[in-house]
């Protein structure tokens, strides 16, 4: 049996909702009918029942997701990929609550927004529809089967409806189902495929592995890198097999000038130039030991440059090392000094 | 003409005396939901704007577009060169393209919050202007997410941010502000889109049945999803933008705030402090209050929307404007006396700069044009109700709160804990490029007009078949009908 669309027009509420009752009168059941307008009536100014949505349920479908999302980023995977927290916990509440809060507002909006596609129909091309309706008429539109036609047409007549269409409905499967359950398969095949990728189980050769690919060096590990333009150079080391590594410095009037202020700066406190000279404070917390030798006595004056050069940078018995006082050729320059030092008359 | 139209049937009867004439036209003079000219007359007009773009409106988009081009030209200059080419340095690594993020995020505020939050409360203002406002968060919001992208060294790394499965072994870590501040903001982005979007469908199917161009009736048709008007769907809009509007409102505060706490978080004095997020709110109200005044003084200029943009929605976004003013001022206050009081010395350092040191000019120039031009003019009614010298008050505003977020990213930074790091901003190449990104703004928003019903008529048609004129004693009044 054929079915026809009816779509009366009307120019105003009271009576396209007279309209409503008389169609349910001649037997057109609730659900068949539409009531076009172009702002929102409510269902009881058109006289018509409570339409029971389930949109709620869909925003509320969609928070659960979302919230299961959240958790998901929030707490799983960070553990899948865990980063250097140095001693902290690789979880933490107060940010987890925000990725939460985010992302089931995130997965609501969704939701609701899905859900209204889903129960209102959209996208479809179907319905009769007339222009004049969103100009403030109103259309009352019916489905029905060739058995009520004639007096759903008397029913709509008596309320002199401004214009009535009529035409033939084509029945029109909903793929609606279909096209949902491809757009999840789809979705669902894109996630694993992601996470193929990312566990190695898929390897796809054209797209780096940039961590793995890159040039990494474990620490102290050579090839060594040369100085960059412009860099300057720093000392070398001091001592090569136990021996100075440089030469000394010749006994120029500046080198001992330098000499002469680096060694009160950095020995004078141990060590005396004469013999006859008072005991440093210093020296004096070595009762037993002896004390620091004086720079002119013979025990030093025994000593060759390179010894003394030896002593300034490993230190020698109660000496410490002064390495890290005095560059190598200053210290050559602190050597040239204690060689010029010469006994008091 | 009388009160009395075919499709109001609740404004039944017509005045009686001269006296009463004269009342009701003087109401109907004053508001857009008591003065009804039909459903297609409204159409008409609404549809009618987006070709009303006279000469003088398509040079400057034209010049707009250009702009928006130029600083397009500044960021391949940047890819090319490096980002130091730009005058961000070491102590101050966020300048211009930061405060262009946190300003336009700003004015996306207002939209959603007009939109969603007036809904919510029933504000009837809301209905002519409320697409107005949302249109300049979509554009606020696509400017403010170029610029994180344009902040970065290397663009084309952007999607490290996204976490998605990857062969890097490497995944972004949600305990970073910044990593919370780009999930708010794609969540606030999809839902403003979203909710204009449904706002639109009605708008969409009523463009597709009337325009006679072609290809405007095809892009309509797909856009409208085949929108037919009927009371299920009507339902089903209504429980949808509700939904939305209670969950957009509490998503916009966070927003915000996480944009607040990307400065927060760290321990930079200035910076390190718990009242940020609801300041930055404000602000972002503030401004965003301020950018819409701008909007709807543009379209009722240019466009010639003076029939749904009358003095009264601009007396109520002033009213509006002027608290916001008011609660700016107060975080304000709150936050410096805290730390005058507090005298901590990096603090106070900052303190000094910005009153009385060599960021002075700045900073009261701030205040001339958040404080006293605003709460200088707008407890006038007159002023409040005059669309000229509310655009050039809300420029102003515009420029103070700018120039309130430069003080914040482009000076403060510049004096961390070590004196040893103090340091100033001077930008360079950022200048095009904030200049290009307001008209990128501007320019989008004007295009967006050509192509979208910029009112929205059911909106405005709703509430005129709800409010209705009875008399009370010898005075006329307006009265609103309860459907629910």
């Amino acid at each position: 049996m054929a079915e026809y669309e009816l779509l009366g027009l009307f120019q105003d509420v009271d009576s396209a909702g007279d309209a409503v009752e008389a169609l349910r009168q001649v037997g057109v059941s609730d659900r068949s009918l539409r009531v076009l307008s172009a702002f929102p009536l409510s269902s009881k100014i058109l006289g018509r029942k409570h339409y029971n949505h389930k949109l709620g349920l869909a925003a509320g479908a969609g928070a659960l997701l979302g919230f299961a999302a959240a958790i998901f980023f929030a707490v799983i995977t960070p553990q899948l990929y865990p980063i250097v927290v140095g001693g902290r916990p690789l979880l933490n509440g107060p940010p987890m609550l925000i990725l939460v809060f985010e992302l089931t507002m995130l997965g609501t909006l969704l939701g609701g927004f899905l859900g209204f596609l889903w129960q209102g129909g959209f996208p479809s091309a179907g319905g009769l529809y007339d222009k004049r309706i969103a100009e403030g008429y109103l259309g009352v539109a019916v489905q029905v089967d060739e058995a009520l036609l004639e007096k759903v047409q008397a029913a709509y007549s008596a309320h002199k409806p401004v214009d009535l269409k009529k035409a033939e409905v084509k029945p029109r499967p909903d793929r609606r189902l279909l096209i949902g359950t491809i757009a999840i398969v789809a979705l669902l095949a894109v996630n694993f495929a992601l996470l193929a990728v990312s566990f190695d189980i898929l390897h796809l050769e054209f797209l780096p592995d940039q961590m793995k690919a890159q040039i990494s060096f474990a620490s102290q590990m050579g090839p060594r890198l040369g100085a960059p333009a412009g860099a300057v150079p720093v000392p070398g080391v001091a001592l090569v097999g136990g021996r100075p590594a440089t030469a000394p410095l010749a006994m120029t009037e500046d080198s001992l000038q330098r000499g002469a202020i680096l060694f009160d700066i950095h020995c004078a406190v141990c060590h005396t130039v004469d013999e006859d000279e008072p005991v440093t404070q210093v020296a004096s917390f070595f009762p037993d030991d002896g004390e620091p030798p004086a720079m002119t006595s013979a025990r030093v004056m025994a000593r060759t440059p390179e010894q003394i050069f030896t002593f300034i940078t490993d230190g020698i018995g109660k000496m410490p090392s002064l390495a890290e006082n005095l560059y190598p050729a200053n210290r050559w320059d602190v050597v040239n000094d204690v060689r010029s030092l010469t006994p008091a008359e | 003409m009388s009160i009395e139209t075919e499709r109001n049937p609740w404004m039944s009867a017509p005045p009686e005396s001269e006296d009463e004439q004269e009342q009701v036209e003087h109401l109907r003079k004053d508001h857009l939901l008591l003065d009804p000219v039909g459903m297609e007359a409204m159409n008409q007009d609404a549809l009618g704007s987006m070709t009303r773009h006279g000469r003088w409106t398509w040079m400057l988009i034209v010049v707009l577009g250009g702009l928006a081009m130029m600083a397009g030209v500044g960021w391949l200059v940047q890819l090319f060169v490096g980002l130091g080419f730009t005058g961000l340095n070491r102590t101050i690594f966020w300048g211009m393209y930061i405060i262009n993020l946190v300003y336009f995020i700003g004015i996306g505020h207002a939209g959603t919050f007009i939109s969603a939050a007036f809904r919510v409360m029933g504000f009837e203002t809301r209905r002519p202007i409320a697409r107005a406002a949302e249109t300049v968060t979509l554009f606020a919001l696509a400017a403010a997410g170029l610029f994180p992208i344009i902040h970065l060294g290397r663009p084309w790394k952007v999607y490290w941010m996204i976490p998605i499965p990857n062969q890097r072994q490497l995944w972004p870590n949600f305990q970073s502000a910044l990593e919370w501040d780009a999930m708010a903001i794609m969540t606030y982005v999809v839902g403003s889109v979203l909710f204009i979007y449904i706002g639109l469908l009605p708008d969409l199917a009523m463009a597709r049945e009337r325009t006679g161009v072609n290809w405007r009736r095809r892009l309509y048709s797909a856009l409208s999803l085949g929108w037919r008007g009927t009371d299920r769907q009507w339902a089903l809009h209504e429980s949808v933008s509700t939904i939305f509007a209670y969950v957009i409102i509490p998503v916009m505060f966070s927003v915000h705030t996480i944009v607040s706490w990307d400065f927060a978080m760290t321990i930079q004095p200035g910076w390190h402090s718990t009242i940020f997020g609801p300041f930055f709110i404000v602000g972002a109200l503030y401004s965003g209050v301020a950018a819409v005044l701008v909007a709807m003084g543009f379209l009722r200029r240019f466009l010639k929307l003076g029939y749904f943009i009358r003095e009264e929605h601009f007396d109520v976004m002033a009213k509006f404007l002027l608290i916001m003013s008011f609660a700016w001022i107060y975080f304000y206050f709150g936050e410096f006396l805290v730390t005058w009081y507090g005298n901590l010395p990096p603090e106070m350092t900052i303190l000094d700069l910005l009153l009385y040191g060599e960021a002075a000019p700045l900073w009261w120039l701030m205040i001339f044009c958040n404080v006293v031009v605003p709460v200088g003019l707008l407890w006038m009614r007159r002023v409040r109700r005059n669309p000229g010298i509310l655009f050039v008050i809300a420029v102003f505003i515009q420029v103070g709160m700018y120039l309130e977020r430069y003080l914040i990213v482009g000076v403060m930074l510049g004096r961390p804990e070590l004196p040893f790091n103090y340091s100033w901003y001077y930008p360079g190449l950022e200048i095009p490029i904030a200049i290009g990104a307001f008209s990128f703004v501007i320019f989008f928003y004007f295009i967006f007009t050509v192509f979208v019903p910029i009112i929205s008529t059911w909106e405005v048609g709703e509430g005129q078949f709800l409010h209705g004129l009875r008399k009370i004693g010898r005075k006329i009044t307006k009265f609103k009908s309860d459907m629910h």
